[in-house]
This record gives structure tokens, C-alpha cells and sequence, in this order.
């Protein structure tokens, strides 16, 4: 599945991202899950790679965008799904260290 | 009596893309820079090095090259193969530039904090090629120059 899902039940959201997670996909897909995160204000946000292809800086950024959110509106975020490649700049950013990776 | 025959470094081809700077041509310009190092027959993993390397430089004159133009400007790819089994790829643009690039290449520096940008681009360009060479002139535009040889 390429772009954007989002399933919500019992204040867990599930955003899977799929496809290539660069710049022109954060764009919109970023929007999408904001919406959906202020209008199911859930507890917990999984945000799901497990149908990436590829990701650079701008997957780390919509991941560290979504991070803030959940800090700010006291959700716990989880990721999920993220392949060796996209741990290497998770690492790169020291990001590995505040995230819950599963 | 051996001889040693020292292997001279030859450019084996080379490719000129010019691209709009807008989002959509992102995947188009790791498409064709990877199908390209592709015919030095590199492993998967250096060719997805290349890629990421290159949608970094590519989203760099995208997002922060042509800021605030009517119209956006242009991606510049020159690409080169070796006969050593070096790739080199140069993106270049006619936009802004940058006015400090030693600021520029710090890890998680960013002057796009609202477009949620990580700051990581030049990192990851250093960390997934063997050399990065930046230069830029206000005004002028920016130059990226990187290369990798693979095994």
C-alpha cells in the first residue's frame, strides 16, 4: 500500500505510511495525520512503516514532527516497521534513543 | 620481469538530467541517478546509498533553493561513472545559495523549522557516500558534489 491509512479504535491510532517516504509524500501525508490525531485526540499513536520502500531526512522529520505532537498532547508514540536503512538516520539524529521502536 | 600496469582512472559515461525544483521529481531524480550507477553493477545496498544521497541533495534545491520564487527554478544533475568504480553525481541550482554552509552541514540545523525539516539532509549525504563537497554563492546558487566508489 502506497500513501496514507488510518484505522482508530479505543484511543489507539494507527497511521501506516507506505511507499516512498520523502519530501512529496511527508507533505501531504503530515497534514492527513494531524487531522486525524486532533480529531481522535487518542491516547496512543502508532505510526507504521512496515510498507516502506524507501526513506530519507524527510521521513525522519514527519517522524520527529509526530514525536513533538504526542509530547505536547501527552499521547505515547509508538513506530513501528522501520527497516535497518531507516534506522541508520534514526541513529544518525540520536533519535533511536527517545523513541519507542517496535 | 613483472610488470605492474597501473589502472588509470577513466570516465566511462555520464549523464545530464535538468529537472523542475518541484516535490514530484524527487523520486524521478533518484530513479534515474540509481538506474544509472546501476551500470557499474553495485550491491543493492550501495545503490540505495546513492538514492538517499541524492533525494537528499535533490530536496535541498526543492525546498530551500527557489524560496519565494513566482516560479520554481531548476535541479541541475550531472552524473559520472568511472572506470575505478566511482559514481559521482553533482546537483546543482540557480537559487539562493546558502550563506553558511559550515552551519548548513551541522547535524539537525535547519532554517525551515515550520516545514518540519530534520536538519539530518547533509548528514545523511557524508554518512552514505564517501565524499561531499559543498560549494555556494549567495545569490548565485549551490553546488553538491559527491562521490562513492563502490566494491
Amino acid at each position: 500500500m502506497d500513501g496514507l491509512e488510518i484505522e482508530y479504535e479505543n484511543g489507539v491510532m494507527r497511521a501506516s505510511v507506505g511507499g516512498e517516504v520523502d519530501h512529496h509524500l511527508c507533505a501531504s501525508v503530515r497534514e492527513d495525520i494531524d487531522s486525524a490525531f486532533f480529531k481522535y485526540a487518542p491516547k496512543k499513536l502508532i505510526l507504521d512503516l512496515t510498507g516502506m520502500k524507501f526513506m530519507d531526512s524527510s521521513g525522519l522529520g514527519l517522524i520527529m514532527g509526530r514525536y513533538s505532537r504526542c509530547l505536547a498532547a501527552e499521547c505515547e508514540f509508538i513506530i513501528c516497521g522501520v527497516d535497518e536503512r531507516a534506522m541508520r538516520i534514526l541513529r544518525m539524529s540520536g533519535m533511536d534513543k527517545v523513541l519507542k521502536i517496535k | 620481469m613483472i610488470t605492474e600496469k597501473k589502472v588509470k582512472k577513466e570516465k566511462i559515461n555520464e549523464v545530464k538530467i535538468t529537472l523542475l525544483a518541484v516535490s514530484r521529481n524527487e523520486s524521478l531524480a533518484r530513479a534515474y541517478v540509481s538506474a544509472f550507477a546501476a551500470g557499474l553493477d553495485p550491491t543493492l545496498d550501495e545503490l540505495a546509498d546513492i538514492r538517499c544521497a541524492v533525494s537528499e541533495a535533490v530536496t535541498n534545491c526543492v525546498v530551500h533553493a527557489y524560496k519565494g520564487w513566482e516560479n520554481p527554478g531548476k535541479i541541475y544533475i550531472n552524473a559520472r561513472l568511472y572506470s575505478d568504480r566511482t559514481v559521482t553525481v553533482e546537483v546543482s541550482d540557480r537559487g539562493c545559495g546558502i550563506e553558511n554552509i559550515e552551519m548548513a552541514m551541522t547535524p539537525l540545523f535547519t532554517t525551515d523549522k515550520e516545514g518540519e525539516r530534520s536538519g539530518m539532509g547533509f548528514s545523511v549525504m557524508k554518512s552514505f557516500t564517501d565524499c561531499v563537497r559543498v560549494t555556494s554563492k549567495p545569490s548565485g546558487g549551490t553546488r553538491v558534489f559527491m562521490s562513492k566508489k563502490f566494491s
